[in-house]
């Protein structure tokens, strides 16, 4: 009987061979495959017959009597040979149909064509459940944009892995980061127009899925463990040891689980599952798990998967705003053109992210590999090497819009303030210009860097904790690491400006003596730092002199002095020394020296 | 001066293959220009028995306008103009267009009388997951059956929902089919291999149907074709058949086999009757829709492969009004296309 069946196969595969070539020489293998996977004895399935795609009246489950022969035919249409006549068209003989290729009209964008459409026949919803296919509508060729671009229906077609686009060199050189087309062996085929053996090849449903074999769920070619699958055509830079792809963390049980559904319990393992869904996906631009931007990162990176708490830090009063401005970012944008917005994408790339840990001070860590930024001098960059590269791609391009101190030099672009460039500056982008400086607490010196988490940070971490460290959120603004009263009038306290104190010595720097009078400013009058320093750099002064006009609030504190003026001027045959003119609180200064 | 007439008739239609090939499919020009000739199937010289009348992609197309303030405002928030995504089922009642869209998780009413649209996204508190299927009742009043879901809805001809209109467990419901005269819902329930019966407060009155292929047994029951005083017809998809039931759910006759040729099944998707008694099947892979008689003779088909006018792209439902005006949901061109029975001397004598 098997012989029976195969031959009958042999002979349908000889009758279409004849008439169409077809794609990737499927039809070889067929009369084998009805040989392997039909049913070997009377009550085991085995192959074909023993998956979803058994659709016999019999399917998988109780054998029953069957009229129909064979597995095959409900997607391999019987070929006839006497095709019917219509009775109201007599002229014209009976027509056989091309059933999955197209004719002389070439497949138009956004219509599934070759074999795909073969699969969309059943998969429509109604006979089997299937997604909403997503095919994309503008153009065979693809760059970036609309690859990955909103459809421009408004709608969710575009939810599921593209399909029924040619993937060729072309295509691989524009995005950047495709496998080359020749590479993909046949265990993941491009579809080929029969007609045109050497035509562009088009990326199908059964690209990634084989309906013949479900060894892997879902008919998948191979099984995605560690992203096999996916990767065979996504080369994402410096994937592979990334901790993405490494981490053997699992869930702990608490919260949401992040892999529904999935054979896998590991973050590596899960790979591109972590954070993608190819079909029916939450937010259709690149594919995301989650509509709600934030929950693809922290539904594992809340301590139920990832170690770091890093979700809680983003309820803090001071935080980056990740949940207001979802899916503005985009992975090509230009920092000096783009939308104001801030998302975990903006500072952590989440293919390349590893846990490598920092070589220098300033130099980026693992955690933000292949992150884009600003150069110091203004210049974009598409992998940050200096961990403040990749705050100035914001703080350092335009003014901000919110409310803030408004002082002498009133610039809050952070580039303009930490330039080593400026008579001043925090040692951020090099070290810093004043050798005179005393009181910097132990192990700090005047050639030490710092880095901008040194400062912005979880108020919350200590080193060596499970906290996250950096800018994500803290209960003192703008997201500071300890307390800073940037006010006017401020009590003083070891509290008040701790963060100041926690490199300045507060004794060293409070004692009455040489210099300047600190005690009798910070502590008698008190007035904080910030109504003379900016915390960042000075474009005018040394010491980081820039008086502060107003407060946050728009409270006058400094104004010109009597004569109409507002400097400081240091004296040059004294270091250290110098004089102020200014006015403050009624107190004149025209000029003070010390 | 005739010269000009003719080369001016030989650009438009130039223009109107070309351009659908040219542009992408969205934003193919869906109407009919006023210059083209009518596309008619068979070909001359035989007899015209079908005729091409139009689509509807868009609200537009149904010559919805938007008020001129609602114009202005879509031109300052820069609103999507709405557009059908993938539609799987179409129903008509009195110039009002009913169309299912999953691919859109809405239902659309295009209600040229009262020039506007309105896009149904739930019923009542149910978001409309998948809704595949529709069809109305004389007070038009609208069934939904939504897959996913497993239900059906009752909505009003506005898309205000009336409650559930089959009680009980459905695993699938793919069609719906309303008989007027002894008020009752006829679902197909694809998964459950069955054709499920009920009254106008929903309650289940006959079930029929299991997994096989005897007469009376289904493969995925997936369409349903009703017309007043004929049997039933269930599209029977994977035995490759349409079947006929009475009003009891007792088997009538069949016809259909599976191949690749004119007058058989590969993909049959939408079926329904026009007044004399010619069945109509869509066949998604041939991308065309075929005429039989009730006796199972391949008659006539139309459409073809293609985004232009007359061509299909995977189409799926059908629905022929009183008037014998042809509505076939062409899913993956976004459209509903149109057609009509042209009722000739000659058809009487066929």
């Amino acid at each position: 009987m098997i012989a029976l069946i195969a031959t009958r196969c042999r002979l349908f595969i000889n009758r279409t061979t004849a008439r169409k070539k077809t794609h990737y020489h499927w039809h070889r293998y067929l009369p084998l495959l009805c040989i392997l996977l039909l049913p070997h004895t009377a009550t085991a399935l085995s192959g074909l017959a023993a998956t979803k795609h058994n659709l016999t009246a019999s399917g998988p489950g109780p054998v029953k009597e069957t009229a129909n022969a064979g597995l095959c035919v409900f997607c391999h249409t019987p070929h006839k040979a006497n095709p019917t006549r219509a009775l109201w068209n007599r002229t014209l003989p009976g027509v056989t149909y091309n059933l999955y290729r197209s004719s002389t009209l070439k497949s138009s964008p956004g219509q599934p064509s070759g074999s795909s459409r073969l699969c969309l026949s059943c998969h429509d919803g109604i006979l089997a459940l299937g997604s909403n296919v997503r095919v994309p509508t503008k153009g065979s060729h693809f760059t970036l944009g609309p690859l990955t671009g909103e459809d421009d229906l408004g709608t969710d077609l575009s939810n599921d892995h593209p399909i029924s686009f040619i993937y060729d060199n072309a295509l691989a050189t524009a995005q950047g980061e495709l496998a080359d087309p020749a590479s993909l062996t046949s265990n993941t085929p491009l579809d080929e127009p029969p007609a045109a053996p050497l035509a562009p090849q088009s990326v199908q449903c059964d690209t990634c899925h084989d309906p013949h074999e479900d060894t892997n769920p879902s008919f998948l070619r191979l099984s995605n463990q560690n992203g096999a699958l996916c990767t065979r055509c996504h080369q994402l830079n410096q994937w592979a040891d990334s901790a993405h792809a490494l981490s053997p963390a699992i869930w702990s049980g608490a919260g949401t689980n992040p892999w529904p559904g999935s054979p896998f319990s590991t973050v590596a393992e899960n790979a591109c599952y972590n954070c993608h869904r190819s079909h029916s996906a939450g937010h259709a631009e690149w594919l995301m798990a989650d509509a709600d931007q934030p929950t693809n990162c922290t539904k594992c990176h809340s301590g139920t998967v990832a170690q770091k708490d890093i979700a809680s830090a983003f309820l803090k009063p001071s935080h980056h705003p990740i949940e207001t401005s979802q899916w503005i970012h985009q992975p090509q944008e230009d920092p000096l053109t783009m939308p104001r917005h801030v998302s975990c994408e903006d500072c952590h790339n989440p293919h390349s992210s590893a846990t490598t840990p920092t070589n220098t001070k300033t130099t980026v860590s693992g955690s933000q590999r292949n992150v884009s930024g600003l150069t110091i001098d203004g210049i974009t960059t598409n992998s940050s090497v200096f961990k403040y590269e990749i705050c100035l791609k914001c703080h350092g391009t335009q003014e901000p819009t919110t409310l803030g101190i408004s002082r002498n030099d009133n610039t809050r672009n952070i580039r303009f303030r930490i330039n080593p460039a400026n008579p001043s500056f925090h040692p951020v982008a090099a070290p810093g210009k004043n050798p005179t400086i005393t009181g910097l607490v132990s192990p700090l010196t005047t050639s030490s860097q710092i880095d901008c988490s040194d400062c912005h940070n979880n108020d919350s971490w200590i080193a060596g904790s499970t906290q996250p460290r950096g800018p994500h959120g803290s209960n003192y603004a703008p997201i500071l690491a300890r307390q800073y009263q940037a006010d006017d009038p401020v009590v003083e306290s070891s509290a008040s400006y701790d963060l100041c104190y926690s490199c300045h010595d507060r004794t060293t720097l409070l004692q009455p003596g040489t210099g300047f009078p600190h005690n009798t400013h910070v502590v008698n009058d008190q007035t904080s730092c910030a109504v003379c320093h900016d915390a960042h750099g000075s474009r005018n002064n040394l010491y980081l002199i820039d008086f502060m006009l107003k407060t946050q609030t728009g409270k006058t504190v400094v104004s010109p002095s009597a004569n109409g003026l507002l400097q400081f001027v240091p004296d040059p045959a004294n270091p250290g020394h110098g004089s102020c003119s200014l006015n403050c609180h009624g107190h004149e200064h025209s000029p003070s020296s010390y | 001066m005739r010269l000009k007439n003719y080369f001016y008739t030989l650009l438009c239609l130039g223009l109107m293959t070309i351009l659908p090939i040219a542009c992408s499919p969205i934003h193919t020009d869906n109407k009919l220009a006023a210059t083209e000739v009518s596309r008619v199937w068979p070909a001359a010289p035989a007899t015209p028995r079908i005729r091409l009348v139009g689509n509807v992609a868009t609200p537009e197309d149904m010559g919805i306008n938007p008020s001129f303030f609602k114009r202005i405002l879509n031109k300052i928030t820069g609103g999507t103009p709405l557009h059908l995504v993938r539609p799987t089922g179409v129903a008509e009642w009195h110039g009002i267009l009913y169309v299912a869209d999953p691919g859109a998780k809405s239902v659309w009413i295009l209600d040229a009388p009262s020039n506007r649209t309105i896009r149904v996204q739930h019923a009542g508190e149910n978001p409309l997951l998948s809704p595949v299927a529709v069809t109305v009742r004389k007070d038009g009043a609208v069934f939904v059956a939504d897959a996913r879901a497993g239900r059906v809805f009752l909505l009003d001809h506005q898309g205000k929902f009336l409650g559930i209109a089959a009680h009980g467990d459905l695993q699938r419901p793919v069609a719906v089919a309303y008989d007027e005269h002894n008020q009752k819902l006829y679902v197909a329930d694809a998964s459950a291999q069955k054709i499920l019966v009920y009254d106008n407060h929903g309650k289940q009155l006959l079930a029929w149907g299991k997994h096989g292929s005897a007469q009376g047994e289904f493969n995925y029951p997936t369409y349903l074709g009703l017309r007043p005083g004929d049997p039933l017809l269930v599209t029977d998809a994977l035995n490759f058949r349409i079947q006929a039931f009475n009003r009891q759910g007792q088997f009538q006759w069949q016809f259909g086999h599976h191949g690749d040729g004119s007058g058989s099944f590969s993909s049959p998707k939408g079926v329904a009757e026009d007044s004399g008694q010619h069945i109509y099947v869509v066949d998604a892979l041939f991308d065309t829709v075929q005429i039989f008689d009730t006796s199972g003779r391949y008659l006539l088909s139309f459409g073809e492969h293609g985004a232009g006018p007359g061509q299909f792209w995977l189409p799926g439902g059908i629905f022929i009004n009183a008037q014998d005006r042809i509505f076939v949901a062409d899913s993956y061109n976004h459209r509903i296309q149109i057609f009509e029975f042209i009722h000739t001397k000659a058809r009487q004598q066929s």
